[in-house]
């Protein structure tokens, strides 16, 4: 079951949301038809839930937004970017396990 | 910075698969500035340009400029000394400004526009000739 904790990221509200954002975020660039997505999206839900003011997690479907998978070169998926003062400081192509990017974002804080 | 991996997650370690990332192709990144710049000439350059005027010259000649055609030939040597009097135009403007009335004095003043030019300057021909054989005729006697 998805978290209500994870932010829908669009182009409108990824400004706002991301950029803008004083704690750091964890950005995932999925999409529907991808089996590495699906299978680290529990893991994402878990993150959100566990970090809740901590951390900002958001998503990022390609397909629907595909401009910003193009703003920031993403070539395969899932592609988790981690933001912080508005600058891309750390990112992880491919699934990763929860311990990873826990341990990602606590470097980060 | 970015680091690709080809693991399975530690935590779901059930959930292996043979591939763990998907390749997508997107649409190139768009240039930075996708706008087609005007070469637009400098604003000093083209106000300079737009200070030179040159005036519609007047459709006729003023009244009394031109030289009638039955005046003599001492008379025509006037107008030819006035052109050359008139200055060098200092700018392109006055050069501009005065191309007519040059134009008209020096087409006024051409021997050949009337008869009695032609005829004037036969008879002198004829008469020099006329005084030169006279002269050899009756330098040679002597």
């Amino acid at each position: 079951m998805a978290s209500d904790k994870v932010v829908t990221l669009t182009a409108d509200n990824f400004d706002t949301e991301v950029i803008q954002s004083a704690s750091p975020v964890l950005v995932d660039f999925w999409a529907e038809w991808c089996g590495p997505c699906k299978m680290i999206g529990p893991m994402i839900d878990q993150l959100a839930d566990e970090n809740d003011g901590k951390a900002t997690i958001g998503k990022v479907n390609i397909d629907e937004h595909q401009q910003l998978a193009v703003q920031y070169n993403v070539q395969s998926i899932p592609t988790l970017l981690i933001f912080k003062g508005g600058q891309v400081v750390e990112q992880a192509v491919g699934a990763r396990s929860k311990a990873d990017l826990q341990g990602m974002l606590d470097s980060h804080a | 910075m970015s680091e690709e991996t080809t693991q399975p997650p530690a935590a779901g370690g059930s959930q292996e698969s043979k591939k763990q990332t998907v390749r997508i192709s997107l649409p190139p990144k768009p240039a930075a500035s996708p706008t087609i710049k005007i070469s637009v000439p400098p604003a000093a350059a083209a106000k300079a340009a737009s200070t030179i005027k040159i005036p519609v010259p007047p459709k006729t000649a003023a009244p009394g400029v031109g030289i009638p055609k039955s005046a003599s030939a001492l008379s025509r040597k006037t107008p030819v000394a006035q052109k050359e009097e008139v200055p060098a135009a200092a700018t392109v403007e006055e050069a501009v400004a005065t191309p007519m009335r040059k134009k008209a004095r020096v087409k006024k003043t051409t021997p050949s526009d009337n008869t009695f030019d032609i005829a004037a300057s036969l008879l002198v021909a004829a008469g020099s000739i006329g005084l030169a054989a006279y002269l050899y005729f009756v330098l040679g006697q002597v």
